[in-house]
């Protein structure tokens, strides 16, 4: 058995018996495309700690990720898998496998790590590290006058290093970010500012460097060997509203390797009345094309759009559109992208994006949506969590409940009024109407839209009411019968609170 | 030579930025209609990891040249019409409320206050944390329409 087997082993033996007692557990598992990754996790949530538990197959390995956090004294440790990162939006992060310590003053954050680093494996639904080499690093953040934010990192991973400093400014319309230093012996220059000297004029620039493992296979031979390629986007643009008109410009360079590529884009949208209009023009040195799109709120819910793409003297059109509730929001659309490492002629692809996410009953949550890789590719992701809560958690029936999708064109009503026996409204007392729960406000009162009139149960849930203390209820119907809202008549509920 | 994209640390965050970034509270805070109607929603987003109950209750709200604003009971010249005045939100998700507001007498103003409390306690004490989403309704066009009432009616600088 090797000596990570014998670790996971152990943490997951300390993992059983704890779940039993955590105050919620949280689930979740997925699969994704982008790099062929399937797997779970379980997140433990005790009072005084979060134990970490995931495992899954990427690229056709097996991997997992472990860890414990908690506090000691002044500090927050880690114990197992963690990351040292930039808060900056730089995007770097390198992943670890050991004990992490982090301390936080009132401006000043130090984090200090021992153990192994190597590869990470982030996902929704599980994150996994995959280490080399033993190594030591630190971070250090500082909190500077006049909005200035100052952090560095510093880690040494075998032969390889990584030191860099990231600065963030922020002063009125301006907001600038830049780090720059080494990443696993590799040099890298990332940086971004925005100034918008008015409410309605915005500027940008932006450099971005990103590293790729990449599989490559010798022409004519067998096998293949990891390399890591880097690539760098550059961008400077502006946009501005002109009484409804809003324009935007923008210039993009990008490297990879030893190819160069550059793209210009020019646009404009306008939203008359419940229409919204955009048009854009690309170019590059591979010929240009207009995207056009328009999209239509139907209704507060719905949404349908049309997007029209004009390229080498043809029209080609796509359909898309939204739909949102609080059950379900999905949407479908076309989005264009700058991919200078796209294996098509031009920099631009125009790829789809499509996103659901349904909210379930329990605290569950569903979610399936694409992701665009750097070379314009598509991939799917889809996933889901959910919150158990363990014994040391009050559950009832009403938590348990699920809000229905009500509407204002529900035409139906039942209205009703909790006191106590003096007379006097109480609030936060939970009703469940129907399926519904609904919970008094300051004056006593509640009500639950329906569809139709036909009679729904009622029962007051003691158990759940939002005031403290220990409820029981007097006197309260079984049923009532949704009403026009004009017209409804007020349900009558009598509680009373058991004195201490 | 062919290539296999397979994995990267930064890449494979930004991806998945997104999806994870959830406003927590309640979105949008502040919002401006025109034409003397209103027809909107707010989000009520629940950040915790264990199920939440919020209950909607409509205020007025003046504000003194000081910029202090004093909480008041609804003016009966708004008139409001929520979807639901409360609901129950599972850990880590989001509930929806819809409202059409119409007024007497224009510019008007007021303030949804979701109180967001979680699970019942028997004994000790019982936490509401209180998150406004506050209106505004001109009878001119939209865009400004909170400066404008600020500037005319509360006597503030823009």
């Amino acid at each position: 058995m090797t000596a990570q087997s014998l670790f996971l082993c152990l943490l997951l033996l300390l993992a059983l018996p704890g779940a039993s007692h955590a105050q919620v557990v949280e689930l979740k598992g997925g699969d994704s495309s982008v790099v062929d990754a399937g797997g779970g996790s379980v997140v433990l949530h005790f009072p005084n700690s979060t134990e970490t538990f995931g495992v899954g197959i990427a690229n056709g390995q097996l991997h997992w990720g472990a860890s414990s956090s908690f506090s000691w004294q002044q500090w927050r440790l880690t114990a197992g898998d963690d990351y040292l990162g930039f808060t900056v939006g730089t995007g770097l992060v390198v992943p670890l496998r050991g004990l992490t310590a982090e301390r936080k003053w009132e401006k000043q954050k130090l984090t200090l790590f021992a153990g192994a680093a190597g590869q990470f494996y982030s996902f929704p639904f599980f994150s996994a590290t995959s280490v080399n080499h033993f190594g030591t690093g630190a971070f250090y953040q500082l909190k500077l006058p006049h909005g200035l934010d100052f952090s560095t990192m510093g880690v040494i991973v075998g032969s390889q290093h990584t030191a860099s400093g990231a600065l963030h400014y922020v002063w009125k319309g301006l907001d600038a970010s830049g780090a720059a230093g080494l990443l696993q012996s590799q040099p890298f220059e990332n940086g971004s500012i925005s100034y918008k000297p008015i409410k309605s004029l915005s500027f940008f620039a932006t450099r971005q460097t990103y590293f790729f493992d990449v599989n490559q296979t010798p022409a004519g031979g067998t096998g293949s060997s990891l390399v890591q390629e880097q690539s760098t986007i550059s961008s400077v643009g502006g946009s501005a509203n002109l009484r409804g008109l809003s324009l935007n410009a923008s210039a993009l360079t990008g490297t990879s390797g030893a190819n160069q590529v550059s793209g210009q884009t020019f646009g404009g949208a306008i939203h008359p009345g419940p229409v919204a209009i955009t048009a854009s023009y690309y170019r590059s040195a591979y010929g240009g094309f207009v995207t056009s799109s328009f999209t239509e709120k139907l209704t507060r819910r719905w949404s349908v759009s049309e997007f029209l793409t004009y390229s080498q003297g043809r029209w080609t059109s796509n359909y898309g559109g939204s739909f949102t509730s609080n059950r379900l929001t999905a949407s479908v659309g076309y989005l264009t992208y700058f991919a200078p490492l796209s294996s098509g002629p031009s920099p631009f692809q125009q790829t789809i994006s499509v996103s659901l996410s349904w909210q379930l009953p329990h605290s569950t949550t569903v979610t399936l949506a694409t992701n665009t890789l750097p070379n314009g590719a598509v991939r799917w992701s889809t996933y889901g969590n959910s919150y158990v809560q363990g014994p040391l958690q009050a559950t009832n029936v009403a938590g348990q409940a699920h809000t229905n999708q009500t509407t204002l064109t529900a035409k139906f009503i039942v209205r009703g009024m909790v006191k106590d026996p003096s007379g006097t409204p109480v609030a936060g007392a939970a009703v469940l109407v129907g399926k519904e729960t609904a919970f008094t406000d300051s004056d006593g009162t509640f009500f639950v839209r329906f569809r139709k009139e036909n009679a729904v149960p009622i029962k007051v849930v003691p158990g759940d009411f939002r005031a403290p203390g220990n409820w029981h209820v007097i006197s309260a119907p079984d049923t009532a019968m949704p009403e026009p809202k004009d017209k409804a008549t007020v349900v009558n509920i009598e509680v009373s609170q058991d004195r201490l | 030579m062919t290539r296999d994209f397979v994995k990267h640390v930064c890449i494979l965050l930004l991806l998945f930025v997104a999806p994870a970034l959830h406003a927590q509270g309640i979105a949008p805070i502040i919002t401006e209609y025109g034409h003397g109607k209103a027809n909107g929603s707010f989000t009520v987003t629940n950040n915790f990891l264990e199920p939440v109950s919020v209950v909607i209750q409509e205020f007025s709200f003046s504000v003194n040249p000081d910029s202090k604003s004093t909480i008041l009971p609804l003016d009966p010249r708004i008139h409001i019409e929520l979807d639901s005045m409360s609901a129950r939100i599972g850990a880590k998700q989001q509930h929806e409320f819809t409202y059409k507001v119409k007024c007497d007498s224009l510019p008007c103003w007021g303030t949804f206050n979701a109180s967001i409390s979680g699970a019942h306690v028997s004994n000790g004490v019982g936490l509401v944390m209180i998150v406004p989403h506050t209106f505004y309704i001109c009878q001119d066009k939209q865009t400004g329409c909170r400066d404008r009432i600020r500037h005319d009616v509360f006597h503030l600088d823009k």
